[in-house]
Formats: structure tokens, sequence, C-alpha cells
């Protein structure tokens, strides 16, 4: 069973008996973990710096004869915060360890505070806070680490965590529009959100950012109707924000498999939201060089690499031409499309690695920025 | 020697006043001729007339034995001259036969001169000489001699059990007959009785004209059916067969009597003794074992529901659900029990929906839990793989399914259906299953295809519930249509005006003419207009992936104007832009024209030097119902 299934059931329990085991370690790692990892030397280097240890608590499987519901192991909502604020922030500036090596590390101790959360049974209003940078986490390493081999870096799990945590994320927040909607209090959740990005100190602080999430819900399922059919339930307010609006253009030009219009739009994204673009393109580009392999189909005609650079989003001429040659069709200078030539058999061609730079801007803006502000 | 002379023999004599003594009442007299003896009237012997003697033969088996037969059956007698009594008797016999005749085959006017006849035609028998019968008399002979021994019989009968015995025949001609044997305990008569009910004409000798004939003869006398606890028959295959056989159908009447019993929506829920306030007291000791629960928690329900209190009313009702699962899972090779089930899911959900609707809180939950119930029942219904084919509970799995399924819909929980149609398909009684059924599950299955956009077999589900829906649901066929009008207008075939205005579907008509006409200003704005019905339906998203018809449907009329096989990508993005994709440039309507030749409904290739499609020369734009 996924953290969110077990969240749900903890929900629908809820009603009936509201005990909740109420964590007491006051600490990012509990005392017994610290002095066993101590012991055994299973410090990481990332939570050495300098003469200084921070020790964050690590990911451990529940199984059946340990006990994990214990208050002494288990960090409040307070901690988990300082927890998330000095994984994501702190620890993302070392440079000092691979990105691989980096994202293992995070991905395991963000695990770890997931597992709090659920024990802990936090109510929805916090699990949002805590949620969303590690939406913003797994997208951006997803992105970034997309070049990876599978020994380093494997995309199919970690799309699973952030499918995770999306979801997670996004029952949250329909249980908190239902509580406000019958309460008939008047603070919009929005509302009730920006007071917490409306810091404007200088140190980077985390977000929260309900609209980006549901527009990465969408970019990352574009594949499948059901967040669309959730996008045309929500609010219209909600849906008329310029972002989310974007996606869902994006979502029906895709839906109508109109390639120029997707990679067209897509130069308009906000940077997280492109980077969860960006691990869709080798799909669609697969399925409009298909496309167009049957529509441009001729002996003697061509079509110009840089139109095809141009519409399909290709980084370069060199880009499209080995790309076409993946899939069977011939490509020098022009692209020679034919029927029979293109080959669906080939494995989807992997992301190139140089990307890195397109986005320029650091870990620590990424993970923290608003949407209003780029979009 | 001496002492034996010495003693005197006595000679006793009769004495009358014994004849008065109780224990020799009735049968002692004194033996004519011979004052030594007397006589024993019963046993027609002479015995000693010595008192000892006498006392000892009042005690021998053979005088008991005959002393209990002769004052058992006592009958005071009037005494009636013998000849005048044989007469009468007769002519009375003579006058209920005539009485009969005239009740069973003509008015009763006619009496008058029958009987006048008979007394012409036979005159040497005395009885008909004697015979009086008149309008008047035949009417009071049939209303208090004849009648009163049916009215007797069900009298005695009263509120009791009973069984039938009965058979069927079939002659050569036309009419069926089906005789009836009632078998009751008399308490007057303090024994079992057997005795002839009715002569009932059947309208066919199948099994479903016996057991017609039967209920409604049942009917006609009061008689409860449910107070039947047997009956017999011979082993013809009408009476015994496992399908439908007089015992089957009998049997599965008996789950619907009892379902309805226990139904929220019959009209005993609006009787207000069932409101008392000491159910429990009520019901004990009045009902038997596994029922008493269930009834308690079907008057707690009414009861809670009266009261405005459907979270309790719910509470009840999933405790009676939990009841009819255990007395499920106990029944072995029986399922007559379904229909009850069926009564009391269908109210369960039916409570739950309005218990959520008074909560605005609730947000699914109380139906999930109902569903959670419903499952209950189907683990027990899809586990039951012992029982021979016709007793299986697994026959009740599909009504479940629908049941479920509906719940599902409402609370947008379309993952959880996946098992559920899996176990239906798998099913080798998928066919077997009552039409209605299957209609409903085809209904949610087409729908759920359609989310998950698989259109093709969408289109089949949907198609079979709609072709065999009942011609006179007007409503249900209108849902139905609601999926299944743009699902085959995706695939190629455009609904008539006349079928929309049958059903009231005018939406879509608009809708349908923009497609045709390629006009994609059109589409947006019938979106816009009925935006909120179409997202509500589900179907937002199909109508736009219709564009992709409309933008063939409007290079086809391009194609047409042109009247050329080689058309420029200018005049389609003119077309374009004209009808309402004003943001349209070159490279997108040749992204628009490649997918459509990739779907195959266009017929041609693109020439991007030339900026020219080329489009076959025959049939370049293939009919879209072909294509699939």
């Amino acid at each position: 069973m996924s953290y969110f299934d077990f969240f749900c059931d903890i929900v629908k329990k809820d009603a009936s008996n509201n005990e909740s085991i109420k964590g007491t370690c006051y600490q990012m790692c509990p005392q017994d973990e610290t002095i066993l990892r101590e012991r055994a030397g299973l410090v990481h280097l990332l939570e050495v710096s300098g003469p200084k240890r921070q020790l964050v608590k690590s990911y451990s499987r529940s199984a059946a004869d340990s006990n994990m519901a214990i208050p002494r192991i288990l960090r409040p909502f307070s901690v988990l915060k300082q927890t998330i604020e000095h994984l994501l922030l702190s620890v993302t500036q070392r440079n000092d360890v691979s990105l691989p090596c980096l994202y293992d590390f995070l991905n395991d101790r963000l695990r770890a505070i997931r597992q709090d959360m659920t024990i802990q049974r936090l109510p929805p209003d916090e699990c949002i806070q805590l949620l969303e940078p590690m939406i913003r986490f797994h997208v951006y390493f997803g992105y970034r680490l997309s070049g990876c081999s599978i020994n380093e870096f494997d995309p199919v799990l970690n799309k699973k965590y952030l499918l995770e945590c999306m979801k997670w994320f996004l029952y949250c927040c329909d249980i908190l529009d239902r509580q406000i909607k019958s309460n008939k209090v008047n603070n919009d959740l929005s509302e009730l959100l920006s007071a917490w990005s409306l810091d404007k100190k200088p140190v980077q602080k985390l977000t929260c950012d309900k609209i980006l999430v549901e527009s990465l819900y969408i970019l990352c399922n574009l594949d499948d109707m059901h967040p669309l059919f959730r996008f045309l339930t929500l609010q219209p307010e909600l849906r008329s924000a310029p972002l989310l609006r974007l996606t869902y253009e994006i979502a029906i030009a895709n839906l109508k498999g109109n390639f120029v219009k997707i990679c067209r739009l897509s130069e308009k994204l906000c940077p997280l939201t492109y980077c969860a673009f960006n691990l869709y393109l080798p799909t669609l580009q697969r399925k409009a060089l298909h496309v167009m392999s049957h529509g441009y189909s001729s002996k003697q005609l061509t079509v110009p690499t840089e139109v095809v650079q141009r519409w399909l989003a290709f980084d370069s001429d060199a880009d499209v031409k080995s790309t076409c040659q993946h899939y069977g069709l011939k490509a020098n200078g022009v692209v020679h499309f034919a029927k029979g030539a293109f080959r669906s058999d080939v494995q989807l061609i992997k992301t190139k690695t140089q990307v890195k730079d397109k986005l320029n801007l650091s870990i620590g803006e990424i993970l923290s920025y608003g949407v209003k502000s780029n979009c | 020697m001496d002492l034996l002379l010495k003693k005197k023999t006595y000679a006793q004599e009769y004495r009358p006043e014994w004849e008065n003594m109780d224990e020799f009442k009735g049968w002692l007299k004194s033996a004519s001729g011979d004052s030594s003896k007397a006589f024993c009237t019963y046993c027609s012997t002479e015995i000693l007339a010595k008192l000892f003697d006498v006392k000892k033969h009042a005690e021998t088996k053979k005088h008991k034995q005959e002393v209990k037969f002769k004052t058992g059956n006592k009958i005071p007698f009037k005494v009636v001259p013998k000849d005048h009594l044989a007469m009468h008797l007769s002519c009375d016999e003579s006058e209920a036969a005539l009485t009969l005749f005239i009740a069973e085959h003509c008015s009763i006017l006619s009496v008058d001169h029958l009987g006048e006849l008979c007394k012409m035609c036979f005159k040497d028998s005395k009885a008909t000489q004697e015979l009086k019968l008149h309008r008047n008399k035949c009417t009071e002979i049939k209303t208090n001699v004849l009648m009163p021994h049916l009215q007797e019989l069900l009298d005695d009968i009263g509120y009791q059990k009973f069984s039938i015995i009965m058979d069927e025949s079939t002659d050569v001609s036309v009419s069926k007959h089906l005789g009836l044997v009632i078998r009751y305990y008399s308490a007057a008569q303090e024994r079992i009785v057997s005795s002839f009910l009715e002569l009932v004409s059947i309208e066919s000798a199948d099994a479903r004209g016996i057991v017609n004939g039967l209920v409604s003869c049942l009917e006609s006398h009061n008689l409860d059916i449910k107070q039947m606890i047997g009956i017999g028959t011979n082993n013809a295959p009408v009476m015994t067969g496992i399908n439908n056989g007089v015992h089957a159908i009998l049997k599965r009447e008996y789950g619907n009597i009892l379902a309805r019993l226990l139904s929220l929506r019959d009209e005993h829920v609006g009787n207000r003794n069932l409101r008392s306030s000491d159910i429990a007291t009520l019901v004990e000791g009045n009902c038997i074992a596994p029922l008493d629960e269930m009834i308690i928690y079907h008057l707690l329900c009414v009861k809670a529901l009266y009261a405005r209190d459907f979270m309790g009313a719910y509470d009840n009702q999933s405790a009676f659900v939990a009841a009819v699962v255990r007395l499920l899972q106990g029944q072995k090779e029986e399922n007559w029990a379904l229909p009850l089930m069926y009564t009391v899911c269908l109210d369960l959900r039916l409570v739950a929906q309005k218990a959520e609707g008074c909560d605005p809180q609730s947000n699914g939950k109380i139906l999930e839990k109902a569903a959670e119930s419903l499952l209950a029942c189907f683990r027990v219904c899809a586990a039951d793989n012992r029982s021979s084919d016709t007793e299986t509970k697994k026959l009740g799995m599909l009504n479940l399914v629908n049941q479920l399924l509906k719940v599902y819909f409402r609370i947008n929980k379309l993952h959880l259906c996946k098992p559920l149609i899996r176990a239906i398909d798998s099913s080798p009684f998928k066919d077997q299953f009552p039409l209605a059924q299957q209609i409903t599950y085809r209904y949610f299955v087409g729908r759920k295809a359609m989310f998950d956009s698989d259109y093709k077999s969408a289109d089949e589900y949907l198609s079979y519930a709609f072709e065999n829906c009942h011609r006179k649901s007007n409503k249900n066929k209108r849902l139905i249509l609601t999926y299944l009008i743009p699902v085959k207008m995706l695939l190629g075939f455009m609904p008539s005006k006349f079928l929309l205005q049958k059903y009231d579907l005018m939406q879509f008509w608009d809708l349908v003419s923009a497609v045709k006409d390629g006009n994609l200003r059109g589409i947006d704005q019938v979106m816009e207009e009925h935006e909120s019905f179409f997202i509500r339906a589900g179907i937002y998203l199909i109508v736009e992936k219709l564009k992709i018809t409309a933008y063939r449907n409007l290079f086809r009329k391009v194609y047409l104007l042109e009247n050329t096989h080689q058309i420029d990508i200018a005049s389609f993005e003119a077309a374009l832009q004209i009808m309402g994709q004003e943001d349209v440039d070159s490279d997108e309507t040749q992204c628009i024209v490649a997918n459509l030749i990739f779907d195959g409904k266009i017929k041609g290739y693109i020439s991007y030097q030339h900026k020219k499609v080329v489009v076959s020369k025959q049939n370049a734009f293939p009919p879209l119902s072909s294509l699939y």
C-alpha cells in the first residue's frame, strides 16, 4: 500500500477516532538513531560539514516486528519543516558530491519525513506545506538526472514518489477546500497560503503553490485523461490562473496531436513545469516523427532539418539527425520521411544530458520561486 | 367327603335391583325362563345370576371391548318412520343435485321449469314426485347448505399453516385444469384433514400458468401463501424442474415476498403502528431466529427515517445488511434469499445517498462505507463455488456489481470498478444474468470505457444497452444516449435531429451541425454554452476531440471547392482562420493535416517545399465511419 492509500484510510477513520500519535523528538534525528549510526559508522558524507555534524533521520522500512509508532522517534510538524528546509536549502548547496549521490541522500531523508507524517496523521494544511517542496524536488531532479544511467538514477521510481506526493497534496487541497466551503469562512486557500510565501526576507524560504502543483500534475501525466477530468472540476478562479490555463492548452493540443502548438506553448512555461514537460518531450518527438513520416511520406520530397528542429523543440541540427536516424529515417541536412521506414519497435531515445543550463536558475531558486512572478 | 357334603348349596335368584346399579346399567337383563341366570345384552351370553359372577363378567376382555364398541359412537337419532325418511332423503339429495347443476351451468330462473320437467318425465320415481324446487328454494339451498361447506373449511383453516397437493390435467380439449387439495390441521376435529379445495381452470399447463392458478386461487380464498409450508406434486418436470419448475418459481417468489416485506419502499412503511417506541419487545417472541434481528433493524431504520435522522437510518440499514450477509453465509446450496439481498442493498444505497445529501462534510464517506457493506455481500456471493448452477449465489453478483458501480460513479472512484468488471467478465454466468441487470452493467462499463478513451468498446457496450433497453423507459434511453452520441460522433456517425428531439438532447444538435460544417467557432460556442452539462457528463474532452472531425470536414469542403488534388496549405490555413482558429499559421496547419493523414482521414501527402497537400485522386476523404 502506498502512503497515499494509507493516508486516505486514515482520513476516513479520522471521524471515528481522533487519536493520533504526537511526536516528541525535537531533533532532526532521534537520539537512538544518532547513537546507533555514529557507532556503526553510518553517517552520510552530506551529514557532515566541516567539524559540524547534522544527522537527519533516515528511512527504514516498516517491518512486522518493528514498532514505528513511538513518540520518541517521531518528529512533530515544526521539526519536520525545519528538516525539510535544512535538506532542500542548505544541503543542496553542497557541490562536493555528485548529483546522483545528492539525490539518493535527499530522496531517502524526504521519504523518512513522509513516513513520520503518515504515522502522526498530520492535518492536511500541514501536509501540503511539507509536500510541495518535495514535489519540486522530484520534478527538478527527475529532469536533471534524466540522462543518467539506470544504475545512478531510476526515473520510474522517481515518478512513483512524485505521483505519490502530488496525489497526497491534491487530496489535502480538496479536503481544505471543502472545509473552507462548509465552514463558510471567507479565507480562501490561496490567501491562507500566500501568507506563507509572501515572506520578503533575503533568505530563501520554501513556498507552497497550489497552482504549480495542479499544473505539474497535468504535465507529468500528459498521456492520461484523468488529470484533465480533475482540471475541469476545479473552481473557475483556479482554472483561469495563467499557468494552469497554459498547461491545459498544452494538454488539449496533445490530445489532438498538434505537436507544433505544444512546442510553441511550452516556451512560455515556468522553470519547473518546463522540467516536467521536458521529460515528456522524447515521447512527443517520437510520436510527431511517426505522424510526419506518414504526412510527408515521399520518395523525392524532403523537409529541412531546421524546420523539424523548430517544430519539435530539438536542441540542434545534430540532435535532429541522431534522433531521426535512431527511428530509421534518413537525415542529412534534410529529413527524408517515408511511411515504411519509421521504426516503432526501437526504444525511446533518452533526454540529452547537456540541457543543464537551459534553466539558468540555482537549486535554491528552483525550490522556492513563486509562480506569479514567472508567468 | 363329609365335609364337602356338609357345605350347603345356596341358590341365588336374579334380582332386578341389579339393573340399576351403575356398573351393570344398560346391559344386564334377566334371562328369559330361568331365574337362576342373568343375560348380557352386549355379549349375548347368559351368566349365573350371582353378583360375584356378574361382576366377573363385567371384567372380562370380551365384555369390555363390546362396551367400548357399543357406547363409543352413540348418536342420538331422532326417530323417524323408516320409509318416510328414505323418501325424504332421496328427495333432498335430488334437490341438492339439481341446485348444483344450476349453479354450475345455467341461470337460476330455469330451475322453475326444470323441477316441473323432472316431475313430468320421471313419474315412477317417488322422490321426483315429492320434488318442490323453485328459484327461491334453490337460492336458499345454495347459500345455506352448499356454500357453508367451503366456508366451514376455510374458517377451520383460519390463519394456520397448510400444505397443498396438486396436479394438472392436460386433456385434448382446450381447457386445462388444476386440482388442488388442501391439507391442514383442523382444530375442530383435532386431526390433520385433507380436503378438496378447488378445481381451477388455468390458462396454460406450464409452470408459470400453474403458479398463477395456485396463487390466484389462494388469494380468492383469502389464504396466505406465506403460510403454505409444503406442496405435494408428481415428479413431472413442469413441477420439479430445477430452473423453471413450479417448485423453483414458488421458492423464488417466497424470497420476493420476504424482500417486499422488509423493503423501505413498500407500503407497510407508512403504518404508524410500526413506529412503536419499543420495537425490540414488539418483535421478541413473534419471529424466529435469524429474522427477528433483521426485522428489528428494519423497523429501527423506518423509525429513524421518520425522525429524519438519516445517519441513524444508515447505521441500522447497514447492520441489516450485515445480518443478511450472515444469513446468506449460513445457507448452503440455496439462493432464494437473493431477492432479499437485492432489496436490502438497494435500500442501503438509497439511504446512504440521502444521508450523504444531508451532510455536506462527509464527501462520499458514507457512500464509501456503504460500498464496503455491499462488497461484503459480493464476497459471499462470489465465493459460493460449491453449489449447483441453479442454486448458486453467484447469480446475485451482477446486481451487486451494478449497485457498486453506481456508488463508485457517484463518488468518482472509477479506479475501483476494474476488479468488479473483471469478476463479471470472467464469470461463467455472464450471459445468464437477467437482461435488465445486463443493460445497467453495460451502461456503466461503457461509460468507464469512454473515460479511459477506449471508444470502440464504449460504443459496443452502450449500443447494446441502448438497443436492449425497454422501449418505454425513455429516461434511461436518454441517459445512455448522452454518452452514446458523442462516442458515435467520434466514430463518424452523426445523430439525426429527430432522435435528438425525441430524447430531448438538443444540446447536441448545434454541436452536430457545427462539426458537420467544420465550424470551429461554433464548436467553441456550444462548448461554452453547455459547459456545465458537458463537464458533468464527463464528455467535455470528447467534444474537444470532435474538433479533429471538424477539421476533416472543413478541409474536405476546401478540397471540393478548389476542385483539384493539389491544394495550397495557405487555403487550408485561411479556412481555419475564417472558421475561428485565428492564431493558426502555416506550420500548425501542416501539423493538423499531417495528423489527419496519419489517422487515414485524408489520403495523400504534404510537400513542404511547395507548401501543398497532394491528395489521392479517388476517395481522398474516405467516410469516417469506414475508418473504425
